[in-house]
């Protein structure tokens, strides 16, 4: 789930140069209780941030997380698993 | 079946037939089983590292049978390697073998189970499941699976009090026919999963599981004619497997690395 929301993150700042949590539920389809309890987890464990009007960004660890993430992904796929 | 004290039993003549390793040029032997073990052992122990990290960061349960397994083969390759270096010990040289032996099987069944569960999974999220009898022969097949390879080179172990040399060396038989089968099952599996998936330029990992399958069907050459260039070629085609997998896993690395690579350009 982390990783679905930061790439969710990742992706809505690049289209649209901020990352609104509006729009995260939308790419995440979770539920906005969800969704919020999850940004404080993750902001808790430093992969992203919340700026005062709302904004998210990935941090330095979230970035991280994303590359180990897809990297392992693409580890097993590679074996047929 | 008379029982004869260990240093009388007539088998200890002719212990070729549970280590090959002794059919080699005892000249070159020493190095050869030394350095092919240790190759071996840390390719076996780095796919299991790469595969359990793997497993633990995504969670997902079906993958732990494919680190372990990989780690029983490297022990297994350990307890090869251990029972050439025991042969003319009477005890621990039946005793490495069928450490050997078990580990081998054990190690291959896990990693086949690994994608039996990944294919289950496939199957339950592609359709509503029907109770059906084929669905308990799946249910029971891992169980089988495992079982077999434990009880078989167990039950050898048990039904006579000592060591029986040729007898071992039939298990050994029976064991690497079993390998043949389960690793075909592997190699069927993986092709049909990185075809399905449109990953069939990455075919490594099933060429790999192939070789592993030739490794084995040397290896019953080897029984049959005591062989040692048949034996020569497992060693040779098993850690050409090995390398394989390792290079299928760096070059699927790197491949995750550059695609991100290009998103954060193109960001």
């Amino acid at each position: 789930m982390y990783y679905d929301i930061l790439c969710a993150i990742e992706e809505d700042t690049f289209r649209n140069g901020d990352a609104r949590p509006t729009r995260i539920q939308h790419y995440s389809r979770l539920s906005y209780d969800k969704m919020v309890n999850h940004f404080e987890e993750m902001e808790g464990k430093g992969m992203i941030q919340r700026t005062q009007d709302g904004l998210l960004t990935i941090t330095e660890k979230g970035r991280k997380f994303v590359q180990q993430y897809d990297e392992l992904i693409t580890l097993i796929e590679s074996v047929g698993l | 079946m008379p029982i004869y004290p260990v240093a009388e039993m007539p088998e200890l003549q002719n212990p070729n037939i549970l280590n090959p390793f002794v059919l080699m040029d005892p000249s070159v032997a020493p190095a050869v089983a030394l350095v092919v073990m240790a190759v071996s052992v840390s390719a076996s122990f780095l796919i299991a590292r790469y595969f359990f990290k793997s497993y633990s960061f995504s969670g997902f349960g079906y993958l732990l049978g494919f680190p372990t397994g990989f780690a029983f083969l490297g022990l297994s390759y350990f307890f090869q390697f251990a029972g050439w270096a025991y042969a003319g010990d009477a005890l621990l040289h039946p005793a490495f073998f069928w450490m050997q032996i078990i580990l081998q099987a054990e190690g291959i069944t896990l990693i086949a189970l690994s994608y039996h569960f990944k294919n289950s999974i496939a199957r339950e999220d592609a359709a509503v499941t029907r109770y059906r009898p084929r669905h308990m022969l799946v249910a029971v097949l891992p169980m089988l699976m495992v079982a077999v390879s434990f009880i078989i080179p167990s039950s050898a172990f048990v039904s006579s009090p000592y060591f029986n040399y040729p007898r071992l060396a039939d298990l050994s038989f029976v064991m690497t026919v079993f390998n043949i089968a389960v690793l075909g099952y592997i190699f069927k599996s993986a092709i049909i999963s990185l075809v399905k998936s449109a990953n069939a330029k990455l075919l490594y990992a099933p060429a790999a599981f192939a070789l592993l399958s030739l490794e084995q069907y040397s290896l019953v050459l080897t029984y049959f004619d005591n062989s040692s260039v048949a034996f020569a070629g497992s060693l040779v085609v098993r850690v050409a497997g090995l390398a394989l997998l390792v290079y299928a896993m760096r070059h699927a690395i790197r491949m995750a690395q550059a695609r991100r690579r290009d998103l954060e350009i193109e960001a």
